[in-house]
C-alpha cells in the first residue's frame, strides 16, 4: 500500500491532545457511597483482570484514537495494490535525464527503469500495443505504436541515461498524442525518479498517470554553474581570469570536503577545497594562464569525499574566453599615422600594421578581427570584417569587388544612416570632401553616408564577410580632424567585435542545441557523444545531439574550434524528487508487475465512521445507559 | 406535630386498618389483650391441668377434679394478652442517602400506628452513632403522638451498632417474647442478620424490612472513582466500567439472595422495601396477611 498524500498523516499528531483529554478525564473523582461492602468485593473480584479491564476501561479512547488514525489514513489517500486486468495499449514514458545515471547499489536508476518497463509490458494483453517514449533532453518516440514487444524490449535495451536535464511535461504532451484513438483498457506508465522538471505539463490526459518512481534519495554534490571571466587587472605577461563556480548538494547531505581542481592543457591551474553541505555554495577562483598557453577549454573536476551518487555533474568544462582586445590589421603601404592613432584610441584594440605582402602571408590563418585597407587592397574579397576607402589612382574598392562611379568633385554630405551602428554618432556637419565616388549598391547594401553625388559609403554584409566601403579618400577631406572620424573607426571596431562574439560557439549546457554559423556546406562535429556532419541552412547549422557532456571539435571553415558541454543543472544534481504537478491522478508504485493501485481512502473513512458509531452506541450512547433498580424492585 | 404527622400517609393508614397483627405463634403478653398468649391465664378457653404448686392461685384449683381424682390440680386457661412490638430502626449514616431513612421512618410510623391503635405495646430502639437509644414503650392511641414525635426527631448518623441495639432493647423492655421489626439497609457485613437471629432465639416474632435505594441497587458512578464509605469514611479507588458494574450487580444479587436465605432459615421474615415498593404491601408482609 502506498500513500498519495503522506503529509496528511500529520493529522496523527492530534492523538496527543486526544490522549491528554482522556488522561484528564480519567482523573479520580471522589464519590460517597452508602457502604463499601459490595465495592470491596468487586475490587477483589476484578483484581486479576487489571490488564483486560484497562483495555476495556479505555475502550472509548481506543475507538476514538482508531477513528482519528483511520481518518488521517483516509486523508492520506492510500492506494491498495491489486492484480489488474491486461491492458490493451501501454504507453511507456521512460525518464532518461542525467539523474537516472545515479547509482542504486550495483545498478543505475536507468537499469531499474528498464526492469520496471518490462514489468509493465508484461501486463499487456496478447494483442496489446505498446508505445515507448523517451523523456530525455528532448522527448522522443523510441517505438511507435506496435504489437512487437521484442522491438520495444530492444529499444529499452538501447535506452541510456543522458547527460542533460529535461522537461517531463513535454514528454507527457507527446504521450497524449500516443493515447489518441486508444480503444480498450489503456495505461500510461511514467517511469522516473521524479528528479526532473515538468513545466510544460498541460496536456489533458485521457487516462490516469501511473508513475513508477525508481531510486531512493542519495547524497550528491556537483557543479551547477561555471563561468570564466577576464580579470580587469590582467597582467601583461599572463592572462588572469576569474572562475566563478557554484556547487549544489542534495538536500540532507552531510557537510563534507570537496576539492575543486581546474585543469588546463598544461595541467592543474587552480585548486580549492570547500565544505559543502545540503545547500548551494559559490566561489570565485583566480586562474592565471600564460600568454602563450594554448588552453581553449578549462576542465573543472570535483573530488568528493564520501557518498556521491552522480558522476556526470562532477566535471564541467569552461571555454577560455577570447581576449577582449580585438585584433585589427591595418594593411597599407602608405604612412597613415592618423588612422593608426584613431584605432589605438580604443585600448581593447590590438593593432597590427601590415604591408600588402605581410597580409598575404597571414591571411590564411583564422582571423576574427577587423582588417582596414588603407590605400591598397588584395584582388579578392576579404572574409570577415573589413573597412576600406577609395584612393585616387588605386581603385581599392574595385580590387575588393565593389563597383564605384566616377569621381565627383566637392560633394556635400547630406545624410548619415541613423540606424546602422557603423554610423553611430557620426555627424554630417563641417566635413568637406575634395572628391567622392558613389558606390554602386547591390541588394542588401546599407547606405551609411549620402552626399549630393549619391551614396558614398555602404555596409555590405554577406554570409562570410562584413565590408564597409567608402567612396572617398579621407586623406583628401578634413574629416580626420573631426571627432566623427574617430567615432566612425570606433564603430567599425565595435561592429567587428560584435560579429566575433556572434560567431563564438558558446553553448555550454548539454541538451541545448548549438547553432553554428559557417560558410561551408558541411559542418563536422566530433566528440565523446559521436560524430555529426551537419548541413547548414542559410549559413547556420544546428547541432542538437548535445546530450553527452564533453569537449567537442567543430570544423566550420574557420579552423578547428571547440565547444564544451556540461550538465550544470541544479535540479539533476540535487537528486531531490520534484512535486510533479499531476497530483490526484497519479499512482505511485515501486513495482508495477501485474498490479495496479486502487484508492481505498473511502474504506478507511468508513472504518473511522464505524469506530465512532460503535463508540457512541456501546460506550457513550443509549446502549451504555446504567441499569435501573427495576430488576430488584420487581421482587415480591 | 404536623411534621410528625407527615410521617403517616393517610392512604397507607386506611389500608392498614384492615390488617392486624396476626402472629403465627402464640406468644406471651405482658397484659391482657386481643391475642391468645402461651401464658395460661384467666380467659374462658381451657388449656390443661397441672399439679398444684405452692404459690398457685387457690382460685384456679379444679375442685371437681380433686373430687374425682383426689389430686390437687389447677386449671390452666389460654390467656388473652397484648403483644409488644419492638421496632428497631437502623439510624446509621448509610440510611441517609436518597431519603431512605425517611422511608424507614414512615414504615415504622405506620406500623407503630397500627399496633398502638390495636392496643399493642410499641417500643422503639434506634441504632446509630456507634451505639443505640431506646424509648419508653407506648401503648394505646395515646402513644401515637409521642411515637411520631420520637421518630420525627431522629437523624441518621454514624455507624449502626445493631448488637448493642438488641442488648439495649432487652435491657429496657425485658426479654418477654414479642414482635420485633427491624428496618435496616443491612449494609453492615451481616450484623443485622445476626441481630435478627438473636431476636429469633429470644422467641421474638422477627421481621426484617430491607430498605434499599437506587444508590445501592443501581449506582450511577462511572469512571475512575474514589469511593468513600458514608459511615466509616474509608475509601477505595476503583475504576467503574462495564465490567465493574456487571460484577457489582452480580455481587448485589448474591448478597440479596444470601441475606434472604439466611433470614428465612433462621425463621425471620424478610421483607424487601426497594424503590417502587408499595408501603402497604411491605407492611402487610411484615405483619402477616391475616386481616
Amino acid at each position: 500500500m502506498s500513500l498519495l498524500s503522506p503529509a496528511a498523516l500529520a493529522a496523527l499528531a492530534l492523538l496527543v491532545p486526544l490522549v491528554a483529554l482522556y488522561l484528564r478525564r480519567r482523573q479520580t473523582v471522589s464519590r460517597e457511597v452508602p457502604s463499601l461492602m459490595l465495592w470491596r468485593a468487586v475490587q477483589r473480584d476484578l483484581a486479576p483482570q487489571t490488564g483486560l479491564r484497562r483495555f476495556r476501561r479505555d475502550r472509548s479512547l481506543w475507538l476514538h484514537a482508531a477513528a482519528l488514525a483511520l481518518t488521517a489514513l483516509a486523508l492520506a489517500s492510500p492506494l491498495a495494490r491489486r492484480r489488474q486486468s491486461p491492458a490493451r495499449r501501454l504507453v511507456l514514458v521512460v525518464d532518461t535525464t542525467a539523474s537516472m545515471q545515479a547509482r542504486e547499489g550495483s545498478v543505475a536508476r536507468i537499469d531499474l527503469a528498464r526492469a520496471a518497463a518490462r514489468r509493465a509490458l508484461a501486463t499487456l494483453s496478447d494483442d496489446g500495443e505498446a508505445v515507448l517514449l523517451e523523456a530525455g533532453c528532448l522527448p522522443a518516440v523510441r517505438v511507435a505504436r506496435t504489437t512487437d514487444l521484442r522491438a520495444v524490449s530492444r529499444s529499452l535495451d538501447a535506452l541510456r541515461a543522458r547527460d542533460c536535464g529535461g522537461d517531463l511535461g513535454r514528454a507527457m504532451a507527446l504521450a497524449a498524442d500516443g493515447l489518441r484513438g486508444a480503444q480498450g483498457r489503456t495505461r500510461l506508465v511514467v517511469i522516473t525518479d521524479a528528479v526532473t522538471r515538468a513545466d510544460a505539463l498541460g496536456a489533458a490526459l485521457p487516462v490516469e498517470v501511473e508513475q513508477v518512481r525508481v531510486g531512493r534519495p542519495h547524497a550528491n554534490v556537483g557543479i551547477t554553474a561555471a563561468e570564466l571571466r577576464v580579470d580587469a587587472e590582467h597582467t601583461a605577461g599572463a592572462r588572469r581570469y576569474g572562475l566563478f563556480v557554484a556547487l549544489h548538494a542534495s538536500p540532507g547531505r552531510a557537510s563534507g570536503d570537496v576539492t575543486l581542481r581546474v585543469l588546463g592543457d598544461a595541467g592543474e591551474v587552480a585548486v580549492r577545497r570547500m565544505q559543502v553541505g545540503g545547500a548551494r555554495v559559490a566561489t570565485t577562483l583566480p586562474v592565471d594562464l600564460a600568454a602563450e598557453d594554448p588552453t581553449r577549454t578549462l576542465t573543472l573536476r570535483l573530488d568528493v569525499a564520501g557518498d556521491d551518487a552522480l558522476a556526470v555533474d562532477d566535471v564541467a568544462w569552461v571555454p577560455v574566453p577570447p581576449s577582449p582586445r580585438l585584433p585589427v590589421r591595418l594593411v597599407t603601404d602608405l604612412p597613415s599615422p592618423w588612422v593608426a592613432r584613431a584605432l589605438r584610441a580604443d585600448r581593447d584594440v590590438a593593432l597590427t600594421e601590415l604591408s600588402p605582402d605581410g597580409w598575404s602571408r597571414v591571411r590564411a590563418a583564422p582571423f576574427d578581427g577587423l582588417t582596414v585597407f588603407h590605400g591598397t587592397a588584395p584582388e579578392t574579397s576579404v572574409p570577415g570584417a573589413s573597412l576600406s576607402w577609395e584612393r585616387e589612382g588605386r581603385d581599392v574598392s574595385a580590387r575588393l569587388g565593389v563597383s564605384l562611379g566616377p569621381w565627383q568633385p566637392s560633394p556635400r554630405w547630406t545624410d548619415v544612416s541613423p540606424t546602422d551602428p557603423r554610423a553611430r554618432f557620426v555627424g554630417v556637419a563641417d566635413v568637406h570632401l575634395h572628391a567622392a565616388r558613389s558606390v554602386t549598391r547591390v541588394a542588401g547594401d546599407v547606405p551609411l553616408i549620402t552626399t549630393t553625388s549619391g551614396v558614398v559609403g555602404v555596409a555590405r554584409d554577406t554570409r562570410d564577410a562584413s565590408a564597409t566601403v567608402l567612396g572617398f579618400d579621407p586623406d583628401r577631406t578634413d574629416w580626420p580632424l573631426r571627432p566623427g572620424f574617430v567615432l566612425f573607426l570606433r564603430d567599425a571596431v565595435e561592429h567587428a567585435r560584435g560579429r566575433r562574439d556572434a560567431l563564438a560557439l558558446d553553448a555550454r549546457h548539454t541538451g541545448r542545441p548549438v547553432t553554428i554559423a559557417t560558410t561551408r556546406d558541411v559542418v563536422t562535429v566530433r566528440g565523446p557523444g559521436g560524430s555529426w556532419e551537419l548541413s547548414p541552412h542559410e549559413g547556420v547549422a544546428t547541432w542538437s545531439g548535445t546530450d553527452r557532456a564533453g569537449v567537442y571539435t567543430v570544423q566550420r571553415g574557420r579552423g578547428d574550434e571547440t565547444v564544451a558541454l556540461s550538465l550544470l543543472d541544479p535540479v539533476e544534481t540535487s537528486l531531490a524528487p520534484q512535486d510533479l504537478p499531476w497530483r490526484g491522478t497519479v499512482r505511485r508504485d515501486d513495482a508495477t508487475r501485474a498490479w495496479e493501485n486502487r484508492p481505498v481512502g473511502w474504506l478507511f473513512a468508513l472504518l473511522a465512521a464505524l469506530a465512532l458509531a460503535v463508540e457512541w452506541v456501546f460506550v457513550t450512547g443509549w446502549r451504555a445507559r446504567p441499569p435501573t433498580a427495576r430488576a430488584f424492585t420487581e421482587r415480591p | 406535630m404536623d411534621a410528625d404527622r407527615s410521617l403517616l400517609d393517610p392512604a397507607v393508614v386506611r389500608a392498614l386498618e384492615r390488617w392486624r397483627v396476626a402472629l403465627r405463634r402464640r406468644i406471651e403478653g405482658a397484659r391482657a389483650g386481643p391475642h391468645a398468649s402461651l401464658r395460661r391465664g384467666a380467659s374462658v378457653e381451657f388449656a390443661e391441668h397441672r399439679a398444684y404448686a405452692h404459690g398457685d392461685d387457690p382460685r384456679r384449683i379444679d375442685w371437681n377434679a380433686f373430687a374425682r381424682l383426689g389430686d390437687l390440680v389447677v386449671r390452666l386457661f389460654v390467656a388473652d394478652e397484648d403483644v409488644t412490638v419492638h421496632v428497631v430502626l437502623d439510624g446509621s449514616r448509610s440510611m441517609a442517602a436518597q431519603g431512605r431513612f425517611d422511608d424507614a421512618r414512615r414504615l415504622a410510623a405506620a406500623l407503630g400506628y397500627v399496633c398502638l391503635t390495636g392496643s399493642e405495646r410499641v417500643t422503639l430502639t434506634v441504632a446509630s452513632s456507634g451505639g443505640a437509644t431506646a424509648r419508653a414503650p407506648w401503648r394505646g392511641r395515646h402513644g401515637v403522638a409521642p411515637m411520631l414525635a420520637a421518630l420525627g426527631s431522629l437523624r441518621p448518623d454514624g455507624v449502626a451498632a445493631m448488637g448493642r441495639a438488641f442488648d439495649l432493647m432487652r435491657a429496657r423492655h425485658g426479654s418477654r417474647p414479642g414482635v420485633a421489626v427491624v428496618f435496616s439497609d443491612m449494609l453492615d457485613d451481616g450484623e443485622c442478620v445476626e441481630l435478627a437471629r438473636r431476636m429469633r432465639l429470644a422467641r421474638h416474632e422477627t421481621s426484617v424490612v430491607h430498605v434499599l435505594g437506587d444508590e445501592v441497587l443501581a449506582p450511577t458512578v462511572d469512571g475512575a472513582s474514589r469511593l468513600v464509605d458514608a459511615e466509616s469514611g474509608d475509601a477505595i479507588d476503583l475504576v467503574i466500567d462495564d465490567a465493574a458494574m456487571a460484577q457489582y450487580r452480580a455481587r448485589l444479587a448474591a448478597w440479596l439472595a444470601d441475606t434472604e436465605t439466611s433470614l428465612r432459615r433462621a425463621g425471620v421474615r424478610y421483607v424487601p422495601a426497594f424503590p417502587g415498593s408499595d408501603p402497604v404491601r411491605v407492611l402487610a408482609a411484615t405483619l402477616g396477611d391475616t386481616a
